[in-house]
């Protein structure tokens, strides 16, 4: 009887703790604007401000969401661009860190490569579609070429930075400890490096995300948010487009503030980053 | 053998030895600068030795040269009758900053060194424990080093060098950013641990009242001179020279020393 009281009990602080994560401050606050925004927007549309073929209502945008998540319109379309987005941050991470560490290996042609890094890093993710269009095609190697081309640089510069900027006096201990070769580059400068790394990771990420949008739509292979987008427009289907944008919306946000910020918060609160205290 | 008979019994057999070290550093303008000039200096095995100098005097070069950072200069530095070359964990250097990894726990950091001193897995555990205990630190094994205050990183820091068994302690200024209580505490703590483990301890310090409470001898560098200016062989017992009427002679006198401009 008694420990049927305290599963009880247990029970209901476990919901009672659910229903209070969910109910925290930001939740609330995020309910609310998104709240508001409908209303303007559904207030907008009932004002007949822009013609209604425009500008569907919240309602319509809903249904096109529910419509082509049944028909798997955007489930295997988002399969497909997350598909791509993940082998595209893969082999940039793989290519941007082995780049990146043959930079401090070498130290003329990291000079070199930094300089000539910072400029294509900054280049239109976009101004590579038509090169990759003629060199490669319009199929999915097309597109991950632009994805790759798009986001290795921040790897790379990130990798070069992150370890040159290792403070010197851990470097100085380590040797001192008997440190040397793999074990000093494996067991403290990747550590020191790593905020760095992630920083330059989660920037990587973004670029990513952006050019593989803009290559899905210009770069037809006939599956994916970006195609369904260029679709939508191509039918003048302004529901679906909305309704990609916003599966476009959620995806980026989750990965950023989920993913990435986790990690980040994690790893800086790890090395003390945020803290200048005590002393 | 009569020859190694009687080298052994002449009391205290010197330890670390500099001959005519001297070290220069290129400069842009092709003219060198000369930043120590013909030291000689004598460690006998166990002592403390404190090097007190203001900044510039090329105290900090000396111990860099020791610790073999640093690998072109003129003259000789032998450790044990051995001429040191490169960087050893034998001459293990105390920074004033911690040079302790913040992806790391206290635990961590000392097993970190034991890790690089090829302890087996095994053994690391005890042992980073045992160091941790050695400088009272043991509730703090799981802290991040962000966490601990300026005191407990050096002490950290005392235990990861403890743990590698070196021949010599090299101490460059490690306790200055520190305030006095702390540092107080941490003096009793150092002479403490010293008794215990008769470690050889080379320490630069500009903290007069610091080298004289430390050291067995205090040399005084002098920034003219590119070196030595005057040497005290300090004979008082550790645990008597606060407050103590010729330690605040001695303390005087290098006063002097340090501002008459030689």
């Amino acid at each position: 009887m008694e420990t049927q009281i305290k599963s009880n009990s247990k029970k209901v602080s476990l919901s009672n703790k659910l229903v209070n994560k969910i109910l925290n401050k930001d939740t609330l606050s995020l309910v609310i604007f998104i709240s508001v925004f409908l209303a303007v927007w559904q207030l907008v549309y009932m004002a007949e401000v822009l013609p209604k073929l425009s500008l569907p209502s919240p309602l319509a945008v809903g249904q096109t969401i529910t419509e082509l998540v049944l028909d798997f319109t955007l489930v295997k379309g988002t399969a497909f661009t997350l598909w791509r987005l993940f082998l595209g941050f893969l082999i940039s991470l793989t290519l941007g860190l082995i780049i990146g560490l043959l930079m401090i290996k070498f130290q003329q042609f990291g000079k070199t490569m930094s300089s000539f890094a910072v400029g294509l890093q900054s280049f239109p993710s976009i101004a590579w579609i038509p090169f990759a269009i003629l060199l490669i095609g319009f199929n999915d190697s097309g597109i991950l070429f632009v994805v790759v081309m798009s986001c290795v640089f921040s790897v790379m510069l990130s990798t070069y930075s992150g370890l040159r900027n290792v403070p010197p006096i851990y470097i100085r201990a380590a040797r001192n400890m008997g440190a040397k070769g793999f074990t000093l580059f494996r067991y403290v400068l990747i550590p020191a490096a790593t905020p760095t790394l992630i920083m330059g990771m989660r920037q990587a990420w973004s670029f990513a995300w952006h050019a593989l949008i803009g290559a899905e739509m210009l770069i037809t292979t006939l599956v994916g948010l970006g195609y369904i987008l260029s679709v939508g427009r191509e039918f003048s289907n302004m529901s679906q487009i909305i309704a990609t944008m916003i599966v476009i919306f959620t995806i980026g946000l989750i990965f950023d503030r989920v993913v990435f910020i986790k990690i980040e918060e994690k790893i800086r609160d790890r090395w003390g980053l945020d803290q200048q205290k005590i002393d | 053998m009569m020859q190694f008979k009687n080298q052994s019994s002449s009391h205290q057999k010197v330890f670390l030895s500099l001959k005519n070290v001297s070290k220069k550093y290129a400069q842009r303008n092709s003219e060198s600068n000369t930043v120590l000039e013909n030291i000689n200096i004598q460690i006998l095995d166990g002592e403390i030795v404190t090097i007190l100098g203001k900044s510039g005097c090329g105290k900090s070069t000396l111990l860099n040269l020791i610790a073999g950072f640093e690998n072109s200069f003129g003259g000789e530095i032998l450790l044990n009758g051995k001429p040191v070359k490169d960087i050893s964990p034998e001459r293990i250097m105390m920074f004033q900053e911690s040079a302790l990894f913040p992806w790391l726990t206290a635990f961590q950091n000392v097993e970190f060194a034991l890790k690089m001193a090829k302890v087996p897995k095994y053994q690391r555990e005890k042992q980073a424990k045992h160091y941790l205990k050695t400088v009272g630190l043991s509730d703090y094994s799981n802290s991040y080093i962000h966490q601990l205050s300026g005191g407990m990183k050096q002490r950290v820091s005392l235990a990861r060098a403890l743990s590698l068994n070196p021949k010599i302690l090299l101490m460059d200024e490690p306790f200055a950013a520190l305030d006095i209580t702390i540092k107080k505490t941490l003096y009793k703590e150092l002479l403490n641990l010293h008794k215990k483990t008769r470690k050889t301890i080379l320490f630069v310090t500009h903290n007069i009242n610091e080298a004289v409470l430390l050291g067995d001898r205090v040399i005084v560098m002098s920034p003219r001179l590119y070196g030595i200016k005057k040497e005290y062989a300090i004979d008082i017992p550790k645990d008597q020279r606060d407050d103590n009427l010729s330690i605040k002679n001695i303390i005087n006198q290098i006063t002097a020393d340090l501002y008459d401009n030689a």
